[in-house]
């Protein structure tokens, strides 16, 4: 008789929405799988303590925790300074060529006979992870602001800031590579 | 009330889009949005962003390999999760000779009978392969692939939970005119053997580890057209 584990039938099935966010936060696919990996350990040991309704928001937490762990000891995370920062704050503005000093995509390659995933995943890529994660869990994996919230441990309004200026930062690197 | 600045408006329009904006703010901003251009213009950019992500929905998938490097690498025996077993070592194991045995053939003789008896065959009635699917996962926790042929003739008809020689099982109904076609799912235990019995054709493999068997009177050669296309299409 197959008895499913809670973990199996409730944590498991959201492996992949955990991977998409792994792979897209790490800058490598296998940052990524280490990450996913990692959090899943996390998540096995203390899916004792998850109460929540939803399972999803818990799991990527931990991911997106994990990642950002990683990032920082790697000095990948380049918007320690304005993280916080509210575009609504009028103290807060940010600069965009602040948030590009990061490396950016090497323009030969970017050149290209890429296809328009290949760029859209690109164009994500040169995101600051701050941006990066909210982008990818509204448009990618169309979470509620709420369930994004839970997941970044930032409130709602924060969530639509960030939101709203990490697709305007990818719009302008879209427009960048195309030009 | 004072009028929104189009910094503020510009942030809203994205809450606006994403159906998050509160009803009282949306108001505003439709008022601001009615007076000012450019930030039409950038809810139109947004708009068209916003649809162009929706290609990533879904991707990258994750590999079959690396699905089961990761429940592999848990404590425990996590790894025994069926649905995570890779489909290429399904479709080799497909490919591969079992040794049949003939007891669980009359097991699934018995249960293709019994679903043929009025009220037997269907515990889920969808062609729905959306609701079929989470169905049998709420159930037993197997969460078998369910899919769509209906445009090969094979429209799909629902679901059943059953036993097949004291193991639960999912059975997934089609139908072929008026054929029944039963395909059931279980683990462990030995494979049934492939064959004739009674009127009936029996064609069994191995999906993703699980035992699979098809039975019905339909005849072999359309029967196994529809295997063959089951599993081709279950690795979608």
């Amino acid at each position: 008789m197959i008895v499913p584990t809670p973990f199996e039938t409730r944590l498991l099935p959201h492996l992949d929405a955990g991977y998409r966010l792994a792979r897209r936060l790490m800058q490598t696919p296998e940052d990524g799988e280490d990450a996913l990996q990692d959090a899943l350990v996390r998540a096995w040991r203390h899916f004792g303590g998850c109460r929540e309704e939803s399972v999803k928001p818990w799991f990527l937490r931990i991911v997106r925790n994990v990642c950002f762990d990683l990032l920082t000891a790697r000095g990948q995370m380049r918007q320690e300074g304005f993280a916080d920062h509210d575009p609504l704050d009028p103290d807060g503005s940010l600069h965009v060529e602040d948030v590009f000093g990061r490396k950016s995509l090497d323009p030969e390659s970017a050149l290209a006979e890429k296809s328009e995933l290949t760029r859209l995943e690109a164009a994500i890529q040169a995101l600051p992870p701050l941006f990066r994660e909210v982008v990818v869990l509204r448009d990618v994996e169309g979470m509620s602001y709420a369930e994004i919230a839970a997941v970044t441990g930032v409130p709602n309004g924060t969530v639509m800031s960030r939101l709203s200026r990490g697709r305007d930062l990818l719009m302008k690197e879209l427009s960048a590579e195309n030009g | 009330m004072d009028e929104l600045t189009c910094q503020i408006a510009k942030v809203q329009i994205d809450g606006m889009i994403d159906g998050e904006l509160p009803p009282a703010a949306s108001a505003r901003l439709q008022r601001h949005l009615q007076g000012c251009a450019d930030c039409r213009g950038r809810l139109a950019a947004k708009r068209r962003l916003a649809s162009t992500l929706a290609n990533l929905r879904g991707l990258p998938a994750l590999d079959e390999k690396a699905r089961q490097r990761l429940v592999a690498g848990l404590p425990g025996e996590q790894r025994r999760a069926w649905w995570v077993a890779a489909p290429a070592a399904a479709l080799a194991a497909s490919l591969a000779l079992f040794l049949m045995i003939p007891g669980q053939s009359d097991a699934l003789l018995s249960a293709h009978l019994r679903s043929l008896t009025p009220g037997h065959l269907i515990d889920v009635e969808s062609s729905d392969r959306h609701t079929v699917k989470p169905w049998f996962n709420g159930r037993i926790g197997l969460s078998p692939p369910v899919p769509d042929l209906a445009a090969d003739g094979f429209p799909l008809a629902g679901g059943r939970l059953d036993y097949i020689a004291e193991r639960p099982a999912a059975c997934l109904v089609y139908r072929r005119q008026q054929h029944v076609l039963n395909l059931c799912l279980w683990q462990g235990g030995d494979l049934p053997a492939a064959g004739k019995k009674g009127g009936f054709n029996m064609l069994s493999w191995k999906q993703d580890g699980q035992n699979a068997a098809l039975i019905s009177d339909l005849n072999r050669p359309e029967l196994e057209q529809f295997k063959e296309m089951w599993i081709a299409k279950a690795k979608e």
